[in-house]
């Protein structure tokens, strides 16, 4: 029997049709159950094996911009997680729907009205780094005891090193503290997700996701332009997301 | 630098991934297909980002990777 991969989740009972935008072009519908709609195209039982890479890009971006049709539409989307596929056909959905109604209504209830951001801080190493070897007591000595070629020298230059170090982490916390700080105020929610490398000159010191009341996207990104005219910072934020971050537990 | 929401053109790969791949509700799994292959969905995507040098140089998609997999191999039935 068939199986019914889902997308997401929405509220409203109407059975409609989003046309063939779904992964490998495939017929998005909605299968309503009091209520409730989940988002879905028809899947074989027997799904085909996905070890080409291409096509699994494909179906990631495609998964997204179904969710996204169909958070415009709905206003509030649950995303499910990429590639699942429901068993027995759309008695199999009802049923799940059936199962988890209290929870996906709830869920629903304490997304409406919100948006996910993404943001994440760079900083330019070198330009931080020489900040620091300017401004910071300690350093400033070692960094004249490091001169000369002695061996004392040397071993100085070694401590420098470390001592650099050392701050720039301090310093990135402070960072991280400040603008934490001020998305708090602001989000209802935040998780603070892995810091990723980048291949520009920039270091990522936070990577967050964020969960707003729509309301309040301009103050923050208002605080955002603040910080981003910090000396050697750099802000991204992308978004708005389906609350993708926020609707698992 | 430019403060506007990056428009949907200007979200990377990495940005989609980091939000579609591990993230949303868990259906549990006695009511999903297991697919052949899909394990492998992770490793597929990691290779896929090989372009971008400094990633797998740090190894940036392992721990998605290593996600997928817990996610997605028990396979009851």
């Amino acid at each position: 029997m068939e199986g019914r991969y889902i997308y997401c989740v929405a509220e409203g009972g109407e059975e409609l049709s989003l046309g063939g935008i779904g992964i490998e072009g495939t017929r998005v519908y909605t299968v309503a159950f009091n209520g409730l709609s989940a988002v879905v195209h028809n899947a074989p039982a027997d799904l085909p094996d996905c070890r080409n890479r291409e096509k699994v890009i494909d179906w990631v971006v495609a998964h997204q911009e179904v969710v996204d049709m169909a958070w415009h539409m709905f206003g509030t989307v649950i995303p499910i997680r990429f590639h699942t596929v429901i068993k027995e056909g759309t008695e199999g959905v009802k049923g799940w729907l059936a199962g988890n109604h209290g929870e996906l209504l709830k869920k629903i209830g304490l997304m409406k009205g919100r948006e996910e951001y993404g943001l994440q801080l760079f900083w330019n190493t070198d330009l931080v780094a020489g900040r620091l070897m300017e401004g910071v007591q300690a350093l400033k000595e070692l960094k004249a005891k490091g001169e000369g070629g002695s061996g004392a020298a040397y071993m100085h230059g070694q401590l420098l090193q470390k001592a650099l170090k050392r701050e720039m982490e301090r310093e990135a916390v402070r960072f991280f503290e400040d603008i934490y700080e001020r998305v708090k105020d602001l989000a209802e929610r935040i998780i603070i997700e892995e810091v990723k490398a980048t291949d520009s000159g920039l270091q990522m010191i936070m990577n967050l996701s964020v969960l707003l009341r729509t309301e309040r996207c301009d103050d923050m990104k208002e605080e955002l332009e603040i910080v981003d005219r910090m000396e050697g910072i750099a802000v991204r934020h992308t978004g708005p997301w389906p609350p993708y971050s926020f609707v698992d537990r | 630098m430019d403060m506007e929401p990056a428009p949907k053109g200007n979200v990377t790969l990495v940005d989609l991934l980091e939000r579609v791949l591990d993230k949303g509700v868990v259906v549990d799994a006695d009511l999903v297909i297991c697919v052949a292959g899909i394990p492998l969905v992770g490793v597929n995507l990691r290779a896929a980002v090989a372009g971008m040098e400094t990633m797998v140089k740090y190894g940036v998609m392992e721990e998605w990777d290593s996600e997928i997999r817990v996610t997605e191999e028990p396979c009851p039935g």
